[in-house]
């Protein structure tokens, strides 16, 4: 509902399309433009149908500039405008503003990178990349489809700014620009060094390999020792990158670690490269034996590769929104003016319309307020303003427009101050993996000690071959094996949820998932549908006809609860006629059909059935009022079976902004009434979920809204639910689509038998390390037994891990290959 | 035996080749976006027209 038109109001479009001489289709056919179905105001042109004046607008531009492909690429490829409200783009022509969302300038020559989220098929692709041919200053347009980007390169003196993002709100795409674009810095986004890392590796690695052919296959005795010192030296040469450049950056971790007094795997990795490389180079300049380039080559290429698998990323997703991303950049000042969001102080007075969101703390002046604070309090009814009281930051108005007075600017908010809690402050968590560091610490000191002991052994018996043995030691114990076994098994992991509707920001997450002993969950939107509800009728008993007459009503109106009415009543038939229909922006519908009138909306009698909470449509006939449909939150269908299916060791508790509700139910699902905990702050959510952790519980919370940003973050894993990938959500470490909400037991089940998989690859790569160990402290460790020890522990890793995890992932259900579209 | 020597270093330089075009290639950006390529290739000049049958 929220997408885009920069057409005229829904009134006019409808007065439009009946002067048109355009005819009205019969209701059943599908849009050509957007597919959604034709009805009251369908229009019909060139053989097509079309739902509305504005599809038949975007139609006829596309096909006037020679793009009629974009309907023979993909069915239905556009996107519905009939729904929203034309959007006021002045604020683009503030130069401060508009410089801040531009990537690039050069004289004229400006690139722009849009997010448009409503990206979703190769016709958007074709069409975006064409937008040359719908205006002259237009130079080039690229999509980044995984990223649901467009980059455009213009001329600003053919088409300015505000022009370019008209013109693609115009077509059906409106550029999602967000407060967070004003404070971004425009850094490239791909980080491109892994990649180099990578390709020298594997350049040196095959290379190195065939100049050591002749020692691989003893086929030194026959030459002279020309060729092996000449292949000795180039392998000098070609390793040179790998140790300097590919393995840069686990000296830089280990570094980073030892200094912060924490051993992490990288160490005991960086002494093995290092002992590796400098025996090697030692073994070459002094033309004592062939080296172990190959091996250190190889090494380095592995675990690059490791890297990389594990790198997989959900581009299009971004884990670490605040609420700068949910805040619209501008707002209406009360003369009709548009401004930047960052420029509002207090004292300035600004225009809410409906469905707008209020941006600042400030003051009721004038209007009928009914604010919608269930994205950030968690509060499911809206909640009613009189002029002169306070309103904050952060809700949503349903209905008229409002006249508030600024107290706070955008950033001293009620709401915002949230991010002030300590919680948001570190940024420590589950950036590394517990397993690994553990690991690495005990490797690390029982490889140190060994070495050692090895040294004094030879320098006690036979000095010439100590240091032999010493740096043997610590080439075969260098851990690639074992830091082969988190990148791919949780690599896999990331990629199996990803392909299931579970979007993590990264592999240790999955670790910290498998960890977690207490489920948390928000209520509203989590737990219940966020745009579905159950619709009860209280009052005296409808006859058909009255339910006709309302539905037939509500279908004049594009009013969500218009249109959840519609849906539960059913459409009415053709024949019933509605006359002079008003709708009362706040208040509701009035009109007239078989002679009776009718008032339906906010009616608020008297007579009300005792409480005002709640979403209410009140139904009046000819001044009698018969009673009111009740919005309830419908509780999704998964629900029990989720929470019955978690392990029994699992504590869940329910932590909501809400009222209490359906004790008795919750209760049940929930292990006792105490676990329920209504009216709760988002500041007390995050508190509560401190309080758990202080107890000694690794706490997993699921939410939705940005009132649950803090326990999300506080929390072990902040898990989000959302029915649309594009919608906003608030930082977390997991991203689950609600269509995958029943996948949750089996996503922690994969989780933790995954980490047990770790463990097992962690003893397979440790037997592959006795073995070395022991041919290497005798000191006669030759670089032919390296060079095939190495790569076969980290290949024996890499299918165990391959093998585990598709087994695993078959035997709880999931899919692994793609299903992501579905799910977007 | 000797001519080994030039023949190898003949073969290294044509792998150094190889790396160079890999390098330009990332630096090109092919490697930053490995989605869209994929569905742009499938757009021809004139794909008259799938609908009309």
């Amino acid at each position: 509902m929220a997408c885009g038109s920069s057409f005229a109001p829904m009134d006019q479009v409808e007065f439009a399309a009946l002067s048109d001489t355009t005819l009205v289709t019969e209701s059943g056919n599908s849009c050509f433009h957007c597919g959604e179905p034709c009805e009251h105001e369908a229009v019909h042109a060139d053989d097509h149908d079309f739902c509305c004046q504005g599809c038949l607008t975007v139609y006829q531009i596309i096909t006037q500039n020679g793009l009629d492909d974009f309907y023979a690429l993909s069915d239905t490829p556009g996107f519905s405008l009939s729904k929203s409200e034309k959007l006021d783009y002045s604020w683009l022509d503030d130069p401060e503003t508009r410089e801040r969302l531009i990537a690039f300038r050069q004289g004229n020559t400006l690139r722009v990178v849009f997010e448009l989220p409503q990206i979703h098929c190769a016709s958007c692709v074709w069409l975006l990349e064409k937008l040359y041919r719908l205006h002259a200053g237009i130079t080039q347009s690229r999509v980044n489809f995984n990223r649901r980007e467009l980059s455009v390169v213009f001329q600003e003196d053919q088409i300015s700014f505000r022009e370019l993002v008209e013109l693609l709100d115009h077509i059906g795409y409106r550029p999602a620009i967000r407060l967070a674009d004003l404070d971004k810095e425009h850094a490239p986004a791909v980080n491109r060094r892994l990649i180099y890392q990578l390709g020298v590796a594997g350049f040196a690695f095959g290379n190195i390999m065939l100049f050591s052919f002749p020692e691989y296959l003893g086929l030194d005795s026959l030459q002279d020792s020309v060729f092996s010192r000449y292949f000795g030296y180039l392998n000098l040469a070609l390793a040179l990158p790998v140790f300097l450049f590919s393995a840069s950056d686990y000296f830089r971790s280990a570094l980073a670690g030892i200094r912060v007094r924490e051993i992490n795997m990288d160490v005991p990795i960086s002494l093995g490269i290092l002992a590796l490389f400098f025996r090697s180079s030692f073994d070459v300049l002094t033309a004592s034996g062939a080296g172990y380039f190959d091996s250190l080559a190889g090494l380095v290429f592995f675990l690059l590769i490791g890297k990389w698998f594990q790198q997989k990323s959900f581009d299009r997703l971004s884990f670490e929104r605040d609420y700068t991303s949910y805040f619209p950049v501008s707002a209406t000042l009360e003369d009709g003016q548009t401004r930047s969001l960052n420029q509002l102080v207090p004292g300035d007075r600004i225009l809410v319309r409906h469905q707008e969101l209020i941006p600042a703390d400030g003051v009721l002046l004038e209007g009928d307020a009914r604010i919608d604070y269930s994205f950030v309090s968690g509060e499911s009814a809206p909640v009613a303003v009189e002029p002169g009281e306070k309103i904050y930051a952060g809700g949503r108005q349903t209905g008229a427009r409002l006249l508030i007075q600024l107290s706070h600017t955008v950033r001293q908010s009620y709401l915002t101050q949230l991010w002030n809690e300590q919680a948001f402050q570190s940024d420590e968590k589950g950036r590394a993996s517990r397993i690994a560091r553990v690991m690495g610490t005990w490797f690390t000191w029982i490889i140190v000690g060994i070495a050692l002991a090895t040294l004094i052994y030879w320098l006690s018996v036979d000095a010439s071959r100590a240091m032999h043995a010493f740096t043997s030691v610590l080439i075969i114990a260098c851990p690639c094996a074992l830091a082969m076994a988190i990148p791919f098994l949780m690599g896999n992991g990331v990629r199996i949820l990803g392909n299931n509707g579970a979007y993590v920001r990264g592999p240790q997450v999955i670790e910290s998932l498998a960890g977690t002993d207490l489920l948390v969950l928000d209520k509203t939107g989590t737990i219940t549908y966020a745009d579905q509800s159950e619709i009860h009728w209280a009052g005296t008993p409808l006859n058909q006809a009255t339910r006709e007459a309302v539905a037939a009503i509500c279908q004049q109106s594009i009013h969500p609860l218009s249109q959840g009415l519609v849906r539960h009543l059913g459409r009415a038939p053709r024949a019933v006629q509605v006359h002079g229909f008003e709708e009362r922006p706040g208040q509701g519908l009035w009109a007239t059909v078989n002679g009776h009138e009718y008032a339906i909306g906010r009616l608020r009698p008297e007579a009300v059935l005792g409480d005002d909470q709640g979403t209410r449509v009140d139904i009046r006939v000819d001044g009698e009022y018969l009673g009111v449909f009740r919005f309830e939150p419908r509780y999704r269908e998964q629900l029990e079976d989720v929470l019955h299916s978690l392990p029994q060791t699992m504590e869940t508790h329910l932590v909501s902004g809400d009222q209490p509700v359906d004790q008795g139910y919750l209760g049940k699902l929930f292990g006792g009434k105490d676990h329920l905990h209504f009216r709760q702050q988002p500041s007390d959510k995050l508190a509560f979920v401190r309080d758990r952790q202080n107890e000694g519980h690794s706490v997993l919370m699921i939410g939705d809204g940005l009132n649950d940003a803090g326990a999300l973050r506080q929390s072990n894993v902040g898990m989000v639910i959302t029915e649309s990938l594009n919608n906003f959500t608030p930082a977390s470490d997991l991203i689950l689509s609600s269509l995958s909400f029943d996948r949750l037991p089996a996503i922690h089940r994969l989780a933790r038998s995954l980490v047990r998989h770790v463990y097992i690859a962690y003893g397979v790569a440790l037997a592959y390390n006795v073995v070395g160990l022991s041919i290497a402290v005798q000191g006669n460790l030759s670089p032919v037994v390296a060079a095939i020890l190495m790569p076969i522990s980290s290949l024996s890793v890499i299918i165990y891990a391959w093998v585990a995890s598709h087994w695993t992932s078959r035997r709880l259900g999931f899919s692994f290959h793609d299903h992501d579209q579905s799910a977007s | 035996m000797e001519i080994l020597i030039l023949l190898i270093a003949l073969s290294l330089l044509i792998a150094l080749g190889f790396l160079a075009a890999f390098i330009w290639a990332t630096r090109d950006g092919q490697y930053d976006d490995d989605q869209t390529p994929a569905i742009r290739m499938l757009h021809d000049n004139h794909p008259q027209n799938a609908k009309t049958e």
